[in-house]
């Protein structure tokens, strides 16, 4: 493979030659697009000079053909928001070429996204990045994937067919009020389409340098008009990312398949069934921070919602997870069971009251596989029982929306949590709004900081005295404050921009205690004892200049401030202040651009800046992804995409460990086919 | 491998020695790279237009006139054709210009704006702004549409009862169209209307339900 690659394409091992060659290509398709246009295009053009309307005499055939000129247009429910939303669609997705969810998030704004090696990553948002991609809640269809082992997302089985999502919302900022726990920094939905919207045949396989394969078949199909559904199937080989010791670790297989069933059972009422069960290996994972070489796992979704008059609605869902993963240091099996309620309704002409609640049971086992590390009670069930309550109220013909909302919820590990919030929105014409919003929100404890165990060994031989890392099971919740606002407008009719700024103030945040000396143990115990500030702006336009040329892009920064409220918290890789304050870029670009040539070509460009991390030992770094569609036919859809363009690897997240060096992300490129065939 | 296992780790000792290193000539590179990038598609891009989103659904607008049959009894007595515009504007002079002047089938056709459903007694097609979404449901549950035929680029318009749906696909406008909710307006749809369409979907609306 490298060898091939190597001699199809020369020009990459030098980083100016190379660039040089970009523009020649990004030249040379802008010359392509630029060529006479065609006959139709011509009478057109004659037309707008002469009528008024020259398209008036089309025929209705006609009319279906014509290119028009897009207002940049935010989905409606962005506009009603008073949160920092961003929705990626899945024309976004299918555009930048990731190849899963994780990568998938670099697209939005404020969003900060660290590819430790080729299995894991580290997400946060608003300056929370960490490994545990804590305090950032994730939801796929409704169904929340953090663990409460560490309170944070094994994005490593995370995935769907990418090709089925609808759109990724991302509200950066607490949003804690409907949303589930642990959304205190921000939450991330995850929704797919609908089966009626997958009808029909889809099979599509990729083959490439760092993704070796990924195979992914569906078929979409109904039972009359009212229920369809789509069952699918996708396996994928994924090689190492650059290891400078050579020891290439990191490559992974996981298959995976499952199904969504929509029953539109009649106007007022709807079903949604959906499943999915996933297996996978690591099969070189070894050594000392090996902890997973298994994984595999389910899931089952039932959702009921109903609509009734006057613009109310409810729903109920319910959903099982099964979790187990298996590895040389550790083990954890995971069942969770969760039922939730939501209803809402129009009280008056001017109040929109919601209210709802959440039960989550999640019996669980930790296995112990060394006598280094445990996590105490091995076995243990978690719960969080939540309820909220909600009012929207519209005054001044709904150019003013003030939002008044609490959640109490009670966790098995910190009792219980009020998280209110109060938020305010004024539309001062339909291509402005402004709002403003305080929330309080908290991240609950997790197991490993209630219970876990590291014996790290003899530190004196005589008297003899043994480290230990202990969690506390006093361990409360980390709680923040938020303040923040947020601008948009639509300049033009071709130009957007969403500004938004942000306070937060936190407390109690996870720390380690000053050794202590409990019998021959020298104890380091879990605390609370770290508090601060983290302050940010986010801007992101976007911009259509032409109908076939899309602009967007964004650039956030985040300060964050924290000291401790007691020394000595300073010793591992998380819970000190220098981890939290260097692990979050401060400053970041992306830029995503999108030509459509000719009809059936696409060219797109993705590039994104990131600054350094000087907790991770990671210095700042600038990329890019390029990618080449063609669409030959209806059916067919063939992509060629380059990834992380700009050298031949690059750093994005350290491994906590000082013997052990960063993973190098390498340049990647693949080819993808698909095959669509609509029903 | 790192998910699950930073807590084992005591914390890098220094990164001082790598972050140092100025990566200023790649940076500066990279974004003179962009801005030749943008400038140069900047020109080339200024050489074609379009017509506009109003501009095409004005004329769908003006066309869908010919390939509608109301009733008779709401024909006989008038000499006009009115297209009705509920909510805000989303078309400006654009549609006024389009209709300037033309006649279907002998009537002329007009543009009103009207603030309340209440006032579409009158109206042939109803165009819908989008600021409506919110009451869209009570809309089209109003006795007044009996006879109307509604049209609207809100998402999902046709699912939610409308008749006539604009839906953008690749740039270009498209529309989907209701059967069920045209026969309960006692509008017959010339087969032409429904070929072309981009979907006929056949849901009923029943009273009172969205």
């Amino acid at each position: 493979m490298k060898t091939l690659w190597r001699r199809l394409l020369p020009t990459f091992k030098s980083f100016p030659t190379f660039q040089a060659w970009v523009i020649v290509v990004v030249v040379g398709t802008g010359l392509f697009a630029a060529s006479p246009a065609t006959a139709s295009t011509d009478q057109l053009q004659a037309r707008l000079e002469t009528n008024n309307n020259p398209v008036r005499d089309l025929t209705l055939e006609q009319l279906g053909d014509v290119q028009v000129t897009t207002v940049t247009k935010e989905p409606e429910e962005v506009w009603d928001t008073s949160a920092a939303i961003y929705v990626i669609t899945q024309e976004d997705i299918q555009r930048s070429g990731a190849t899963s969810i994780a990568d998938v998030l670099r697209l939005a704004p404020g969003v900060e996204v660290g590819r430790i090696d080729s299995d894991s990553w580290a997400v946060g948002i608003r300056g929370s990045e960490s490994n545990f991609s804590k305090a950032v809640l994730v939801l796929i269809d409704g169904r929340s994937v953090y663990t409460p082992l560490f309170a944070g997302v094994y994005w490593d089985v995370q995935d769907v067919l990418l090709e089925d999502i609808d759109r990724v919302e991302v509200i950066r900022g607490p949003g804690a009020t409907v949303w589930g726990p642990n959304a205190a920094d921000g939450v991330i939905n995850i929704i797919t389409k609908k089966a009626s919207e997958t009808q029909g045949v889809m099979v599509s396989v990729l083959g490439g340098n760092v993704d070796h394969m990924i195979a992914e078949a569906q078929y979409g199909g109904s039972r009359g008009k009212n229920f369809n559904y789509r069952v699918y199937g996708k396996g994928f080989l994924r090689g190492p990312e650059f290891h400078t010791d050579h020891h290439n670790f990191d490559d992974w297989n996981q298959a995976r398949g499952g199904f969504r069933a929509d029953w539109n059972i009649n106007s007022r009422n709807d079903l949604t069934l959906e499943g999915d069960m996933y297996g996978g290996d690591f099969p070189h994972e070894t050594g000392p921070s090996a902890f997973v070489d298994s994984v595999s796992g389910g899931d089952m979704l039932g959702r009921w919602e109903r609509t009734m008059e006057n613009g109310s609605n409810m729903y109920l869902q319910a959903y099982f997870d099964r979790t187990i993963r298996i590895g040389p240091l550790s083990g954890e099996t995971r069942n969770t069971i969760d039922i939730d309620f939501l209803h809402h309704l129009k009280f008056g002409d001017r109040q929109d009251v919601s209210y709802g609640g959440g039960l989550r049971w999640s019996p669980n086992r930790y296995i112990p596989k060394t006598p280094v590390l445990d996590v105490l009670p091995e076995t243990n069930t978690d719960h969080i029982y939540s309820g909220f309550l909600q009012d929207e109220i519209h005054f001044a013909d709904d150019r003013f929306t003030l939002t008044l909302g609490a959640k109490l919820q009670h966790n098995n590990f910190s009792g219980f949590d009020v998280q209110p919030t109060v938020r305010g929105l004024w539309k001062l014409n339909p291509h402005q709004s402004l709002w403003a919003a305080v929330t309080r929100a908290v991240t609950t404890p997790s197991r490993i900081e209630e219970g876990i165990q590291i014996n790290a060994g003899e530190i004196s031989a005589a008297p003899p005295i043994f480290l230990v890392v202990s969690g506390n099971p006093h361990f409360q919740s980390e709680t923040s404050l938020g303040y923040e606002g947020g601008y948009r407008q639509l300049l033009t009719h071709t130009f957007y921009v969403d500004f938004s700024v942000f306070h937060n103030g936190y407390d109690n945040l996870q720390s380690f205690g000053a050794p202590t000396l409990i019998g021959n143990n020298l104890t380091i115990f879990y605390e609370n004892a770290i508090a601060g500030t983290t302050n940010g702006i986010e801007i992101a336009p976007n911009w259509n200049p032409r109908p076939w040329w899309k602009l967007s892009g964004s650039y956030s920064y985040v300060g964050i401030d924290l000291h401790a409220n007691e020394p000595g918290s300073d010793i591992s890789s998380t819970g000190s202040v220098n981890t939290y304050e260097g692990s979050s870029p401060a400053h970041q670009l992306k830029i995503q651009s999108r030509f459509d040539i000719l009809k059936r070509f696409q060219f797109d460009q993705t590039y994104w800046y990131e600054s350094a991390l000087p907790a991770q030992g990671i210095s700042a770094y600038q990329t890019m992804d390029l990618r080449l569609g063609w669409n030959p036919t209806k059916e067919w859809n063939v992509s060629l995409v380059g990834q992380n363009l700009f050298q031949p690897h690059h750093f994005e997240w350290g491994t906590g460990d000082p013997t052990e060096l960063p993973i190098g992300i390498r340049r990647a490129a693949y080819v993808k086919l698909t095959w669509i065939a609509e029903r | 491998m790192n998910t699950g296992g930073p807590w084992l780790h005591s914390e890098r000792k220094s990164a001082t020695d790598s972050m140092s290193r100025a990566r200023w000539p790649s940076l500066i590179v990279g974004f003179s790279w962009l801005f030749l990038l943008l400038w140069f598609v900047s020109i080339c891009a200024a050489q074609r237009t379009h017509p506009t989103e109003s501009q095409v659904e004005s004329a769908y607008l003006y066309n869908f006139g010919k390939f509608v049959k109301w009733p008779p009894d709401r024909v006989a007595g008038t000499d006009s054709l009115q297209i009705c515009l509920l909510g805000q504007d989303p078309f400006g002079v654009v549609l006024d210009s389009t209709v300037a002047g033309e006649k279907i089938a002998g009537r002329a056709i007009s543009v009103r704006r009207i603030s309340a459903i209440a006032d579409s007694s009158s109206c042939s097609i109803l165009f819908i702004s989008s600021s409506e979404e919110t009451r869209l449901h009570a809309i089209l549950a109003s006795a007044e549409l009996s006879e109307v035929l509604t049209v609207s680029n809100i998402p999902r318009f046709v699912e939610r009862g409308g008749t006539i749906g604009f839906v953008m696909q690749q740039d270009r406008i498209r529309f989907e169209v209701n059967r069920a909710a045209a026969a309960q307006a006692h509008l017959t749809l010339s087969s032409e209307l429904l070929k072309v369409a981009s979907r006929v979907i056949n849901k009923p609306m029943r009273n009172g339900e969205p």
